[in-house]
């Protein structure tokens, strides 16, 4: 398996499927992303970063059901794994953990 | 407007995408399309999903390869066994397979080696396109005779006249003296023939690339009686002594060694052995005169770098002028006499059948053409068998390609493994093909076309590059088809039985068989027609007696010593009659020349007269006809002449029997004609038979005629040599049969008689190993048809009849076109000759016939096998 390391990218994709709570397939994903980030990922680079992340384990993937507007195609859900919280959990703790370090005295000289 | 979104990229991303990823990207980018049309309109939609599809292309979307890993070497073994098992299986059509291919190209690789020995001839000389020989040719009334030679002060003429020359050197070769070694403490040491001497100078090595061991090549052979020895030469006079500056005898005259040279390569032909300063013929008349033109003279010249052949040949005509004042004018008064000199590269040295070289081998193109034309012809054979038959094979192991496709093979693996096993067994046979023609060429070809040719494909890359370019071709030709005609089938056909090439293919492999018989045919024809010219030429009447008639060369032309010889052989035991002369009636030498004539009308007549100098026995001992008047008789003057009949209608006689009594004039002398002979042949059938007189001329007489009696040819022999020791003690005695000699004349054609048959017979083998493959593969797949066709009451004569029938139709088809071509060909090949047989019926007859009952007998068996077979074995399963 590939390193546990999470990308900038794929923690915001993996804290999108968190939100999305069960209801979180490519295209509500995207849409989603664009929502509430400004950024507007392409639908391949998603599905690039979400095939990653099934790599790494944090996430899991079960098929739905079809709807008439994709064509017969079905819909793939993921949910965040165990593996998955903790690193998000991790990767929040250690920010603020950082965040914390920094004496208040450099934030205001830099303002 | 369609709502879909682009088909095209679609499908492209059907095409790259893998299975497990296209449902659920599809699905996405489906349903992004349908939101952005609400959004944004359908034309951003579409550009949206044009550069989605496009952006897709990410390592985790595209198709992979097969996820399994495969274990190849134990694939390959399994492949290697089973293609084992079914060569053995099949040992039948492996064994005709290989040994067609081996048998065509080790013949094609004979005459490949062959045809590039010849070409190879002289062509190590470093400056060998600027070198050129210049040769005569006389032309009397129309007709050209051409000699290799020039006169010998042509050498001086042509530095003198031809700008553009950087070297010229003459070589003269008139045979071969003894050479004598005064040893110490010891006998002379005499050697005797076969050494080639050649008179020539120091620029000779100058033109040519000789390399010289000991010697300083600028200096030698300009002083007389100087010699240069070739290397194994020297080890033969001295022993291993060194050889330089000695002094031995050549005849009798005493010469320095000053040079050794590295001996002449195989491939040329100026194959001297020694050379001897032409200074030392200085005194020699021959060295002046203008009027004697001989083969055993060759005069080359070395253009200076940038002259070309042209500008060189628009110089010739300014050597005639060279000639002596009196020469000159006999030309120019005699209009129909010309005398001409013909530039010639050295390239073309060894080809130019109008000459003679020094080698004595002169190859005709047309003859090499007939032998890489028949070469060619072999090998495809050889190589439409091997194709035929591995195509049979194929599509009876269609089955094997059924199971091997359900079990996972992929196409390519299958066609892979068709051609490696293509390759396997044509490697095989080129290795063994080149290994037997090594042999082949060691027992037989050298001894039998005089060659020396040495087979060793590490040695030789034209050899290496022949050999592996067929390689490649057949593995190709005979793995590709059958490789992908089989690998495409579908497994479910394939494993239900059904034979992989279809109609189409079927027809191709006709083609093939048809191709086959074809080639066999035409070289049927050929050899039939070269057999019969032979025959001709050899058994026709040639107008005198050849059998049982002996020549010996005579050493000298005296009187005392013809006497003697006369007075001994009058008593010798089976000795008829015997005639002193010039030469027998054929030969292939010639004297005589262009001559006027005062005819019956009183006009002049120009003839190229040929002139045989006889005593009286000539007519009776070579049994001439008379039509008129007496023979010659024995006189020491010409002041009589015989003639034939052909100079007799020359000089005006419609009925040559008038010519009785007429005088003529030839070389100013003058006398009445006695005698009149029926024509003969004088010279080869090539040649028309011309106008010929016979006189006395006794100074002429280098020829002795035996006619021996038939019952005791041995004791006679014998008899005749001890009168030679008599007569001439110390020279041994030449002599051969007049039917040999005659034979001799065609000795090219019977060589290529004798190869032709061979490889016609070889052709005609191979051929018939490729009908015999496609009978046995007809007969399996046709089993069950037959089966059905006797049960429903066919007799066996039926299914013999229908079966031979369209090998038949095959047959006739391929004689179709090889009888035109064949006539082509041998017709042209006849043209060489003056009397050449006539390609009647009988000869395409012959080839139809033949080629039918070779049909017949090869397709017989295994179609009498079929119809007799019970149709239960073959109808049983299903």
């Amino acid at each position: 398996m590939k390193g546990t390391y999470l990308g900038e990218f794929e923690e915001i994709v993996l804290l999108t499927i968190g939100v999305l709570q069960g209801d979180a397939y490519g295209v509500a994903i995207k849409l989603e992303i664009e929502k509430r980030t400004e950024r507007k990922p392409s639908i391949g680079a998603l599905h690039s970063a979400l095939s990653r992340l099934e790599d790494k384990g944090f996430i899991e993937s079960r098929e739905g059901g079809a709807t008439k507007s994709r064509g017969g195609r079905r819909k793939r859900y993921y949910t965040i794994t165990a593996a998955g919280k903790r690193t998000l959990v991790k990767a929040n703790e250690l920010r603020n953990e950082l965040f914390n370090l920094i004496p208040n005295l450099s934030f205001y000289g830099l303002n | 407007m369609s709502k879909r979104p682009p088909k095209w990229a679609d499908r492209f991303l059907e095409w790259f995408c893998s299975e497990e990823q296209i449902e659920i990207l599809q699905g996405d980018l489906y349903e992004l399309y349908e939101w952005r049309i609400a959004e944004k309109g359908i034309w951003r939609a579409k550009l949206c999903y044009i550069k989605d599809v496009l952006d897709m292309l990410r390592p985790f979307a595209l198709k992979k390869k097969s996820p399994r890993k495969i274990n190849h070497i134990a694939m390959l073994k399994s492949y290697l066994k089973i293609s084992l098992r079914n060569l053995i299986k099949h040992k039948v059509h492996t064994g005709i397979n290989v040994a067609g291919l081996v048998l065509g190209i080790t013949c094609g690789l004979v005459l490949f080696m062959l045809v590039k020995y010849e070409l190879s001839f002289n062509n190590y000389h470093e400056n060998g396109d600027q070198i050129y020989r210049i040769s005569s040719a006389t032309t009397v009334e129309g007709s050209t005779s051409f000699v290799g030679g020039v006169p010998i002060p042509m050498l001086d003429a042509a530095k003198e006249e031809i700008v553009g020359l950087e070297n010229a050197t003459l070589l003269w070769s008139p045979g071969s003296d003894d050479f004598k070694i005064d040893r110490a403490n010891a006998e002379q040491a005499i050697f005797k023939n076969g050494i080639k001497v050649a008179y020539t100078d120091a620029s000779f090595f100058e033109v040519f690339t000789w390399p010289w061991s000991e010697g300083n090549p600028k200096e030698s052979l300009s002083q007389p009686n100087e010699l240069v020895i070739s290397e194994s030469l020297a080890d033969r006079f001295f022993l291993g002594s060194s050889a330089m500056g000695q002094v031995i005898y050549y005849g009798d005259t005493p010469m320095t060694i000053v040079g050794i040279v590295d001996d002449a390569p195989e491939n040329s032909d100026l194959p001297f052995d020694a050379f001897v300063s032409i200074a030392s013929m200085a005194n020699n008349p021959l060295t002046q005169k203008w009027t004697i033109t001989s083969e055993s003279v060759a005069l080359f010249v070395q253009a200076a770098k940038g002259v070309s052949r042209e500008q060189l040949a628009v110089q010739m005509p300014k050597l005639k002028e060279r000639m002596p004042e009196k020469l000159r004018k006999y030309f120019n008064e005699n209009a129909g006499f010309s005398m001409d000199h013909v530039l010639e590269p050295l390239s073309e040295y060894h080809f130019d059948t109008r000459f003679e070289n020094f080698s004595g081998r002169v190859a005709s193109r047309g003859t090499l053409n007939t032998y890489a034309v028949v070469g060619l012809l072999l090998i495809i054979t050889a190589c439409v068998n091997f194709v035929n038959m591995t195509l049979a094979i194929a599509s009876k192991r269609t089955k094997e390609v059924g199971v091997r496709k359900v079990l996972g093979s992929s196409r390519g693996q299958l066609v892979l493994r068709f051609i490696l096993e293509t390759f396997a067994v044509t490697f095989l046979s080129i290795v063994l093909s080149v290994v037997l023609a090594g042999v082949v060429m060691r027992l037989w070809v050298n001894d039998f076309m005089e060659v020396n040719i040495l087979m060793n494909p590490f040695q030789d890359t034209a050899l290496l590059s022949v050999g592996l370019g067929l390689l490649i071709i057949i593995t190709l030709l005979a793995g590709l088809v059958p490789a992908f005609t089989s690998a495409r089938i579908a497994s479910i056909r394939a494993l239900r039985g059904h034979l992989a090439p279809g109609g189409k293919w079927s027809t191709f492999r006709r083609g093939l068989v048809v191709f086959q018989l074809l080639a066999a045919q035409v070289l049927i024809f050929g050899t039939i027609v070269v057999i019969r010219q032979i025959d001709f030429a050899t058994s026709s009447d040639l107008g005198f007696e050849k059998e049982f008639i002996i020549n010996v060369g005579l050493p000298d032309t005296e009187e005392r010593t013809r006497q003697l010889l006369k007075s001994e052989l009058s008593g010798a035991v089976g000795v008829e009659s015997f005639t002193f002369s010039q030469n027998p009636p054929i030969s292939a030498s010639e004297r005589g020349g262009p001559v006027n004539i005062k005819s019956k009308t009183g006009e002049m007549v120009q003839l190229n007269l040929q002139i045989r100098d006889t005593d009286d026995q000539y007519q009776e001992t070579y049994q001439l006809k008379m039509i008129a008047g007496e023979w010659l008789a024995d006189k020491k003057v010409a002041d009589r002449y015989v003639v034939n009949e052909t100079f007799a209608r020359k000089i005006g006689f419609k009925k040559p029997k008038e010519a009785l009594g007429f005088n003529i004039q030839i070389w100013g002398i003058a006398g009445p004609i006695v005698g009149i002979v029926e024509d003969f042949y004088a010279k080869s059938i090539h040649h028309e038979i011309g106008p010929m007189i016979f006189w006395n001329d006794p100074g002429h007489y280098r020829s002795l005629g035996l006619k021996l009696n038939a019952t005791n040819v041995s004791r006679a022999v014998e008899d005749i040599e001890r009168v030679w020791e008599g007569v001439y003690p110390d020279q041994a005695m030449n002599f051969y049969f007049l039917d040999d000699q005659i034979q001799n004349l065609y000795a090219g054609e019977m060589r290529m008689s004798k190869i032709m048959s061979v490889f016609a017979t070889i052709t005609i083998l191979v051929g018939c190993l490729g009908l015999y493959g496609m009978v046995l593969f007809m007969a399996s797949q046709k089993s069950k048809e037959v089966s059905v066709r006797k049960v429903l009451g066919a007799s066996a004569k039926h299914i013999i009849q229908s079966f031979s029938l369209e090998f038949i139709k095959l047959t006739v088809l391929a004689f179709i076109i090889a009888a035109p071509v064949g006539y082509y060909f041998m017709n042209n090949w006849l043209r060489d000759f003056a009397f050449g047989v006539d390609i009647g019926p009988g000869v395409f007859m012959i080839v139809i016939g033949a080629s039918i009952l070779i049909t017949i007998l090869t397709t017989g068996y295994q179609s009498f096998k079929v119809a007799t077979s019970n149709p239960i074995d073959s109808l049983r399963n299903e």
